[in-house]
C-alpha cells in the first residue's frame, strides 16, 4: 500500500462520523488539499451502519465498560434459539443493515436542505416516518393486553380522532394555536411564563388537557432524556416542529428516514463527495501523537507515519489531545440505554397509509411508558424491512432509553408493543443487541477550537437529528475557507456532467 | 402518478489505480481523452442515454473517485448496481491479479441476490502502449473470465477510443437484463424527493 509519510494537507480530518462526514463534504469544492482518515476499517464512527456479523464484531469490542475510545459499552448480542425453526427465520448476515444512529430527519431539517443544495441527495433514498403510537398499559388490570394508539400527528389527526371528546379536542387546538405563535408579541408573556414550567402540570392547568392529549404531545415531542420531566421549553419548539413539517415533501408525514441504515449512509455519501473533489480517503489509520508547530500540526499515524496539517478537525475521541473527555465520562448521567431488535413480523399496523396517494411508510414512532415505574419512557423508532435494513417479513425496531435501569424498560415496552399489535402468535425477537452509549451532550455542547486544532461536537443522543450539528459544520469551514456563510453546501453541477435531476412527477 | 419509470442502469467501475477507469468512462460520454493522470477528480458520476433493443435506458457510470487507493470504498457506493465493469492494465501484472478480489469485494459488498448470476465485464485496458510492454496475454485473460463463469471481456484503448463503444454496449445490454430480473414489488414504499422545494407548505399552525 501508498505510504502518507511526509506528506503534506490543508486540512486532516480524524473520524468519518455525521459531524466530520458534513466537514468533509462542505470543503469538497474548497481547493483544499483534504486527508480523511478514521481510525475504525467502516465509515460512520459513532453513526454507522452494520450487517448481523459486524454488529456482532462491533458488540464484542464494546462489551466493557467505557473506554476512552468510545462512548459505547456493555455492548452484547443474543440470537433468539428457541428451536430450528425460529433460528432460520433469520436472514443472511448482509441482508441486515443496523444503524447506530437511526435518527429521524423532519423534513424542514437544515441537513436536507445541505444535501439538497450540495447535490448529494441523487446519491441517497429517503422515506416516510409515517405514523406516532402510544402503548398504553390498563392502570384497572395488570393482565390485560396492553394496547397501540396511534397518536393524531397534526390538525387532521385532531379533527378525525375518536378517542378525544369535543373539550379534548376544543383545548387541542387551542394549545397547537399557541404552539405556533408562543414566539410571537401577542404571546410572549405568557410564554416567557410557561417557559420552564414542567409539562404534565402546564397543559394540565393552563390548557385545560386531558392526560391522555399530553402523554400524545409527549410522544410527538420524543424529549431527550425521557426519564425526566421536560418544561415547556424543551417540548413546545419540538411540537412546532413536528406540526409544520408535515406536508412538506408530500402529504401525511412530517419527517424521513435515510434507507440502508440511518445517518451513516449520509455520512459515507458526503466523504464520497469530497473524494470526488479530490480528498484523500484512508480507513483503518488513527492520529497517535499531534505536535502543534508555527505553521500548523505534526501527526503521527498508526504505522509509524508523520504528516503535516495546517488544520486538524474531529471530534473529541479522534484526536489524541482530548484528555478532558475520558474524565467527563466518570459520570454516567448521561448515559443511554439501546437496544437493536429483529423482530419475527413485519409489524404491518405500524405502517399504515397515511395519507391517500401518499408514500407508503417505512418509518414509525412508538413511545411506551414502563407499566412498574411510571416515569420511565422508552422511544421506539420502527422500520420496516423497506428501509433495507432487514429481510422482508420482519421489521426492526432500535429502543432508547435513559436512566440507570434503561434496558429492563426497554426490554418490558418491547414485550408490551409486540402483545398490543394483536398478532397471534406474538412475534418474537429473533436477533437483538443492547448497548449503553454516553451522551457527549451534556459535557461538549459545542465546537472548541485550540490554534489549528478544531474539535467538532459529536451527535446528541436525540432521536430526531437537530439543525445545530450544520451549524457547527458552517462555523468551521468559514474558519478553513474565509468561505461566506451564504456559500456554504451551495455547489454548481460539476463541469461536463448534465444536471439529473430526475423526473419529480 | 407517474405512468411509466424511467430505465436507470447503475453501473459500478472497479480496478486499481491508474488502470483507466475514469479515462474508459470520459472517452465513452465526453467522446475525450486527457493524458495528464489525476487521481479521480471531477464526477460523482457520469450518465449516458442509451438505446438497447429501442429501448431509451439512462447508464450512470460510477467509478471509485479514488477511493480504492487506500481500499476504503464504503458499502454505499456499491449499493443497487446493475452491473460492474472490472478494469485492468494490460501492461501491469499486478492489477491483472488483483480483478479476483475486486470482483470477490462487490459480491460481498453489493450481495446480489443471485451472485452466479449477476452482470460482471472484464476490460484490459491500455492496448495501445504496445506488445513490447504488454505482460498479460489475451489468452490468460479470457482463461481467467472463463473460470469465473464466462465474463464477458474486452481489450480496450481509453487513448484511441479502441473497443470501448462496443464494450459499453454489452455493459448496457447485460445492466438492463439484471435490471429487469429484479421482483418489481408495487408495494414498495415511494422513496421522497427532497429536492421539490417548498412550493408545498406545512399545516399552517
Amino acid at each position: 500500500m501508498e505510504t502518507l509519510d511526509n506528506t503534506e494537507w490543508d486540512v486532516v480530518i480524524s473520524g468519518t462520523g455525521l459531524p466530520q462526514s458534513l466537514l468533509a463534504l462542505a470543503l469538497s469544492r474548497s481547493g483544499k488539499k483534504v486527508l480523511h482518515i478514521d481510525h475504525n476499517d467502516y465509515y460512520g464512527g459513532d453513526e454507522a451502519a452494520f450487517s448481523l456479523t459486524e454488529a456482532e464484531g462491533w458488540a464484542r469490542k464494546h462489551s466493557n465498560s467505557t473506554s476512552e475510545q468510545s462512548v459505547f459499552s456493555k455492548a452484547a448480542v443474543r440470537t433468539l434459539e428457541v428451536n430450528d425453526a425460529v433460528k432460520s427465520k433469520l436472514g443472511t448476515p448482509r441482508a441486515y443493515s443496523f444503524a447506530l444512529a437511526p435518527q429521524l430527519i423532519y423534513t424542514r431539517s437544515n441537513l436536507l436542505q445541505a444535501l439538497v443544495s450540495s447535490r448529494t441527495h441523487s446519491q441517497l433514498d429517503f422515506q416516510a416516518v409515517g405514523s406516532w403510537f402510544a402503548v398504553v398499559n390498563d392502570q384497572n388490570d395488570p393482565d390485560a393486553a396492553p394496547r397501540l394508539i396511534r397518536v393524531p400527528s397534526g390538525r387532521e389527526d385532531v379533527f378525525r380522532d375518536a378517542t378525544l371528546d369535543l373539550r379534548a379536542k376544543r383545548s387541542l387546538m387551542r394549545f397547537i394555536r399557541f404552539v405556533g405563535s408562543y414566539d410571537e408579541d401577542g404571546e410572549r408573556e405568557k410564554w416567557v411564563q410557561f417557559r420552564e414550567q414542567p409539562v404534565h402540570s402546564c397543559l394540565r392547568d393552563q390548557f385545560s388537557l386531558p392526560d391522555a392529549a399530553i402523554e400524545a404531545l409527549l410522544a410527538l415531542a420524543l424529549p431527550p432524556y425521557a426519564n425526566i420531566e421536560p418544561t415547556m421549553a424543551t417540548v413546545v419548539p419540538r411540537v412546532r416542529q413536528h406540526l409544520q413539517s408535515i406536508g412538506v415533501f408530500g402529504a401525511g408525514f412530517a419527517a424521513v428516514l435515510p434507507k440502508w441504515g440511518g445517518l451513516a449512509e449520509i455520512a459515507q455519501v458526503a466523504c464520497r463527495a469530497c473524494a470526488v473533489g479530490g480528498g484523500v480517503y484512508v480507513l483503518g489509520k488513527g492520529i497517535t501523537n499531534a505536535t502543534k508547530s508555527e505553521v500548523g500540526v505534526t501527526l503521527e499515524l498508526s504505522p509509524g507515519e508523520k504528516i503535516k496539517t495546517q488544520w486538524l478537525v474531529g471530534c473529541s475521541k479522534d484526536l489524541p489531545t482530548s484528555g478532558s473527555y475520558t474524565s467527563d465520562l466518570k459520570d454516567n448521567s448521561g448515559a443511554i440505554a439501546k437496544r437493536v431488535a429483529v423482530i419475527s413480523s413485519p409489524l404491518t399496523s405500524l405502517f399504515p397509509p397515511t395519507s391517500e396517494g401518499g408514500p407508503l411508510p417505512a418509518g414509525a414512532v412508538v413511545v411506551a411508558k414502563s407499566a412498574t415505574s411510571p416515569r420511565a419512557t422508552v422511544q421506539i423508532l420502527a422500520h420496516s424491512s423497506e428501509s433495507g435494513e432487514c429481510p422482508t417479513g420482519q421489521c426492526v425496531l432500535y429502543a432508547t432509553s435513559t436512566g440507570s435501569d434503561g434496558l429492563d424498560v426497554i426490554d418490558e415496552a418491547i414485550s408490551s408493543l409486540l402483545r398490543s399489535i394483536g398478532e397471534e402468535p406474538v412475534p418474537d425477537i429473533l436477533w437483538r443487541m443492547d448497548y449503553v452509549q454516553t451522551s457527549h451532550d451534556q459535557s461538549d455542547n459545542g465546537l472548541s477550537v485550540d490554534g489549528p486544532i478544531v474539535t467538532l461536537p459529536s451527535l446528541s443522543i436525540d432521536a430526531v437529528y437537530e439543525d445545530k450539528l450544520l451549524n457547527s459544520t458552517k462555523e468551521v469551514w468559514q474558519m478553513i475557507t474565509g468561505g461566506s456563510e451564504g456559500a456554504f453546501m451551495k455547489f454548481e453541477p460539476r463541469e461536463g456532467i448534465d444536471e439529473d435531476e430526475a423526473d419529480d412527477g | 402518478m407517474s405512468s411509466r419509470k424511467k430505465i436507470l442502469l447503475k453501473v459500478i467501475i472497479l480496478g486499481d489505480s491508474g488502470v483507466g477507469k475514469t479515462s474508459l468512462m470520459n472517452q465513452y460520454v465526453n467522446k475525450k481523452f486527457s493524458a495528464s493522470y489525476k487521481a479521480t477528480i471531477g464526477a460523482d458520476f457520469l450518465t449516458k442515454e442509451v438505446l438497447v433493443d429501442d429501448r431509451l435506458v439512462t447508464m450512470q457510470l460510477w467509478d471509485t473517485a479514488g477511493q480504492e487507493r487506500f481500499q476504503s470504498l464504503g458499502v454505499a457506493f456499491y449499493r443497487g448496481a446493475d452491473c460492474c465493469v472490472l478494469v485492468y492494465d494490460v501492461n501491469n501484472a499486478k492489477s491483472f491479479d488483483t480483478l479476483d478480489s475486486w470482483r470477490d469485494e462487490f459480491l460481498i459488498q453489493a450481495s446480489p441476490m443471485d451472485p452466479e448470476g449477476f452482470p460482471f465485464v472484464v476490460l484490459g485496458n491500455k492496448v495501445d502502449v504496445g506488445e513490447d510492454k504488454r505482460v498479460i496475454s489475451t489468452k490468460r485473460a479470457m482463461a481467467f473470465c472463463q473460470a469465473k463463469g464466462g465474463i464477458p471481456y474486452f481489450e480496450t484503448s481509453a487513448k484511441e477510443a479502441v473497443n470501448v463503444e462496443q464494450a459499453f454496449e454489452v455493459i448496457a445490454r447485460n445492466a438492463l437484463a439484471q435490471e429487469e430480473s429484479q421482483d418489481f414489488n408495487p408495494d414498495f414504499p415511494e422513496t421522497i424527493p427532497i429536492n421539490i422545494g417548498e412550493q408545498n407548505q406545512g399545516c399552517s399552525c
